[in-house]
């Protein structure tokens, strides 16, 4: 719906610019100078911004991130009919948005954090358009995976507060809390896309 | 009769950024990276030079 909008806008707004364009006689006169300014100044600028809002809202969906050939793996992992995957199990019970699901758990949820997540999206188009595409199986993440994304969500919440888990020794959620001890790298969570493995999974048919 | 400079530049402004705008609408119909790139690397130079042309003939314009 808001696509829609913002196409509309823009055709519009483009429609005014021509005509003003064609007719510039028009801007002989007062009327015309206002009309003018307004089409070849300020609609123009909103109808961008209006257009780069969208993009970007566009560039957050799991259509866009999956996009890529080489991204088609972690797309299949997330239908793996295994729970202890953790994204598939994400992804598959809602935990996540599903038409948001990589962006949900690879932003940081920092100030800044969606900056730095479009700034290394752009440095994965240059890669796919311009670099050396790795293979699935190579691609790791930038820095060792953040506890703040999984709290950003599970802080707080019944299961994860009290699941016995958490409580195996006596300082385990605290140590998970500050960030001492890995979420997925302690060899609690690890078993994350593992793309590599794919051939031998059983996945999930969704009933649509 | 000859058309004042000023509108000859404003219609060189208005067919930058009709294109830029067409070239961002055409974008909106696909979501991919390539739409993206084209939306940010061609669309938005396009405009942006379209409104620095008129900006520029209003200022360069002799009273």
């Amino acid at each position: 719906m808001a696509a829609t909008i913002v196409i509309l806008f823009i055709a519009t707004t483009a429609a005014i610019v021509l005509l003003v364009g064609f007719r510039a006689r028009w801007t002989r006169s007062r009327e015309g100078k206002i009309l003018a300014f307004i089409a070849l100044c300020v609609l123009p600028i909103a109808a961008a911004w209006g257009g780069f809002s969208e993009q970007m809202e566009r560039a957050e969906s799991t259509q866009f991130c999956l996009s890529c050939h080489v991204m088609t793996d972690f797309g299949r992992s997330l239908y793996v009919d295994d729970p202890s995957y953790l994204p598939a199990r994400h992804f598959q019970n809602n935990r996540v948005p599903r038409d948001r699901a990589c962006y949900t758990c690879h932003t940081d949820y920092a100030m800044f954090g969606t900056v730095r997540a479009k700034l290394r999206g752009l440095r994965h188009i240059q890669v796919q358009y311009f670099g050396a595409i790795p293979k699935p199986e190579e691609i790791k993440l930038y820095s060792p995976y953040n506890n703040r994304e999984c709290l950003h969500c599970h802080l707080g919440a019944r299961r994860f507060e009290e699941g016995s888990g958490h409580h195996k020794t006596a300082d385990l959620l605290q140590k998970v809390k500050s960030g001492q001890q890995s979420c997925l790298s302690s060899g609690c969570h690890d078993i994350v896309h593992d793309v590599g493995s794919l051939k031998d999974a059983a996945f999930w048919k969704e009933n649509k | 009769m000859e058309k004042p400079l000023i509108e000859t530049r404003i219609k060189w402004a208005s067919l930058l950024i009709g294109a830029g705008l067409l070239i961002q609408m055409g974008t909106l119909f696909r979501i991919h990276p390539l739409a993206f790139i084209a939306f940010v690397v061609v669309g938005c130079p396009l405009i942006g030079s379209g409104v620095l042309l008129y900006l520029w003939s209003l200022v360069s314009a002799k009273k």
